[in-house]
């Protein structure tokens, strides 16, 4: 043989190596999960449920006088077991195909669940698992988490993608504390901040809907923040993207009342030391236009656009101390003070860590300024 | 060989971002900004050295240098490390590919398909190695650039502070532990005599160092940003993550394979080297003709020997620990001690 002819049987050969990897799966032998259920069940297991796509079931466009719904488009599988990933290989018991989590969008904690474990024991596997992308929505459901993955949307027809969808859309109202898994699993491992999640239920009609956010003390289950607490902690955050301020223009009985859209908010917290003791200065700086008004005072009058700016000043710091009540009672510290001191006195952060969220941050006093402007009315000056 | 530049600079792309890993966490990048000051200064000292002799070959050079004994000794412990280095470096990238995407794929597979890609570019020789060079290495940088760039909305600057919180102490360690990544000042000596301007070495070389700490430095800086010091500290592959979380509304995102053929493409290109210059060391020192027939032999060496390692967390805890001291070996102590045998050993004569 000649070296060419080696040559070539090398190349012959070396096609063996190069035809592709082993766990090569095609599209048409996988199950795509869209959404993870946990809930908690007997004797220290755990109860994970998928939400897979069924494509045969899938409408295309184009279909739309034909009848023959041939069912739902989607269906949930679920398995008990000790652990998260000893249960995701447990759910093959009844799946024919094996279920690819490429494409996973949520991950649905129940309660229940959330208060019996720490969620970082929860995430780690979602962590951990190459498969499982960091931009998974983390959100929390009082009810159990089977039951969210099985609602049904009236405009989508997986039940995941809604909830995915609902999370990004609330960012018109900034009315819950939205997190993904990256997030999530980087504030689990600071000692100076906890991680708020938004809530999922589903209402009368067997639909899910996203309202307000659930505390956490420590990565364990501590309460719920309603709507306008939820916005307190974003205000605070610096997260409010758009929303709705409403602001009562004579009394808060009356029906007069003024409407304005949030365009862009932004927050500073500083901590200081004063006596000895340690606080916290937040300033919240808004900017927004009028959206709408029941009463029609006369906008071209300047005093009567800082009147409508105090009164909104007072609509949002009324929001954020709301919230500061509320996540004292949780001891959970959701706005990341703990952080902030530690950025800016590490040597006292060092001292207090350990007594933080039960001693000093239920004790934290904290000033709250905010400022607003308005700089657009819309299109009618009255 | 005018190209050596690109050849040398493959080398240099920065993929793990070891001082994070070195525990400076959040002021890691001002460990690497250190840890560029540590390379340029070992840079201009194995070049002080190399230049010295530039029209002899290594082995023959080094046995001037320190006699007959010592020289083989020296020659035997530089094999050694261009083995050894590439063993630990298939060992890293298998166990890359292995965790992140051929998830059932038996590694040795993984292995023989880059360490014979590896021989079969090492068998065409130094110039072979550059002009593919010229091609990898725009590919590697831009792609880079790339991921970095679209990381930029999502770095934090909280995530910097506190800056210096445990003091210098970390911040020099991982300075440390990051510039003993700075291999090629152990290559560079060996190939030099292959090289057509040797005089330009010293301004390409110097240009092409400070290209990879910058880029080094805005890695490290973007990680940490993005991923936070905690989380990046505790993932293994934390540019890979870092990257996958690109997502720009629902269009740019999934860009992990973007990591991917980085880490594939840098580390191929230094594995081949490394047998390269191993196998042509050995030929040197064996006085064989023709390094070609040790390439083969050299890289099934490389295969069984990455095999040392038994599992991800020793190979992760090994470069961090003992990997840097086994490269400062090769880096400072043995060019000093050469460096010394030639200015007190009245040598100096013999090699002009």
């Amino acid at each position: 043989m000649n070296p060419k002819q080696i040559l070539i049987c090398f190349i012959i050969f070396a096609t063996l190596f190069v035809s592709g990897c082993w766990d090569r799966r095609e599209l048409n032998e996988i199950g795509l999960v869209v959404g993870v259920g946990i809930d908690s069940a007997e004797k220290n297991n755990i109860l994970l449920s998928t939400e897979v796509v069924l494509p045969s079931n899938i409408k295309t466009t184009g279909h739309t006088g034909g009848g023959g719904s041939k069912g739902k488009p989607y269906t949930t599988f679920s398995a008990t077991a000790e652990t998260t990933f000893y249960a995701v290989r447990k759910i093959l018991d009844f799946t024919s195909r094996k279920l690819f989590y490429g494409y996973n969008s949520i991950i649905i904690i129940s309660e229940e669940a959330s208060k019996k474990y720490n969620m970082d024991e929860l995430l780690d596997f979602f962590v951990r698992d190459p498969e499982f992308r960091e931009r998974n929505w983390v959100l929390i459901t009082p009810h159990s988490a089977f039951d969210i993955l099985n609602t049904d949307h009236p405009l989508e027809m997986l039940p995941s993608k809604a909830i995915a969808d609902e999370i990004k859309a609330n960012t018109y109202k900034s009315k819950t504390i939205s997190n993904d898994l990256l997030h999530v699993y980087q504030t689990l491992q600071t000692r100076g901040q906890d991680i708020a999640l938004p809530v999922v239920k589903k209402d009368k009609n067997n639909r899910p809907y996203i309202t307000g956010s659930a505390a956490f003390k420590s990565g364990k289950f501590a309460g719920y923040f309603n709507e306008i607490e939820s916005r307190g902690v974003l205000w605070v955050l610096g997260r409010v993207k758009s929303g709705v301020v409403v602001i009562p223009w004579q009394d808060d009985e009356s029906k007069s009342k003024i409407s304005v859209e949030i365009i862009k908010a932004s927050s500073t917290i500083e901590p200081f030391i004063s006596n000895g003791k340690i606080g916290i200065n937040v300033t919240v700086n808004q900017t927004g236009n009028i959206a709408s008004m029941f009463s029609k005072p006369d906008l071209q009058k300047p005093d009567i656009i800082k009147n409508v700016e105090t009164l909104e000043e007072k609509v949002i710091k009324r929001e954020i101390e709301a919230s500061l009540i509320a996540a004292k009672r949780f001891h959970s510290d959701v706005f990341g003070f703990g952080n902030h001191i530690h950025y800016k006195f590490p040597e006292l952060w060092k001292s207090i860590e350990g007594k933080w969220r039960d001693e000093i941050f239920t004790e934290l006093p904290v000033n709250v300024k905010v400022n607003c402007r308005i700089n657009q009315v819309g299109l009618l000056l009255r | 060989m005018w190209l050596l530049i690109t050849t040398s600079n493959s080398l240099l792309i920065p993929l793990s971002q070891t001082a994070i890993a070195a525990g400076s966490r959040q002021d890691s990048w001002l460990a690497e900004i250190l840890s560029l000051a540590i390379q340029l200064v070992m840079l201009q000292m194995i070049l002080k050295f190399s230049l010295l002799s530039k029209d002899m070959e290594f082995s023959s050079r080094i046995k001037k240098i320190c006699g007959r004994i010592v020289g083989s000794i020296v020659i035997v412990l530089y094999i050694w490390f261009f083995v050894f280095s590439s063993a630990a470096f298939l060992k890293e990238l298998t166990s890359f590919a292995v965790a992140m995407i051929y998830v059932q794929t038996p590694s040795v597979v993984i292995d023989l398909m880059i360490i014979l890609t590896s021989c079969y570019m090492a068998f065409h020789g130094l110039e072979v190695q550059a002009r593919t060079n010229e091609i990898i290495l725009p590919t590697i940088i831009s792609l880079y650039l790339i991921g970095l760039f679209l990381l930029l909305p999502n770095v934090k600057l909280d995530n910097f502070k506190p800056v210096l919180e445990n003091g210098l102490t970390p911040v020099i360690k991982g300075a440390f532990i990051s510039s003993s990544s700075f291999v090629f000042t152990v290559f560079v000596p060996v190939v030099l005599s292959y090289v057509n301007k040797p005089e330009e070495c010293q301004k390409t070389l110097t240009i092409g160092s400070i290209i990879q700490g910058f880029l080094l430095i805005i890695a490290t800086a973007i990680i940490t940003g993005v991923l936070g010091p905690n989380l990046a500290q505790v993932t293994i592959y934390r540019g890979y993550i870092a990257l996958r979380y690109i997502s720009y509304g629902n269009f740019v995102e999934h860009l992990d394979p973007i990591g991917f053929s980085i880490f594939v493409l840098s580390k191929v290109v230094q594995i081949s080297l490394f047998i390269y210059a191993a196998s042509l060391i050995s030929a040197q020192f064996l006085a064989i003709k023709s390094y070609k027939p040790l390439i083969f032999p050299t890289g099934f060496i490389i295969l069984l020997l990455s095999n040392i390692f038994k599992n991800v967390s020793q190979l992760n805890r090994f470069f961090i620990t003992l990997w840097p001291l086994h490269n400062f070996f090769f880096e400072m102590v043995i060019p000093l001690f050469l460096w010394i045998l030639i200015l007190f050993g009245g040598r100096e004569r013999n090699l002009e």
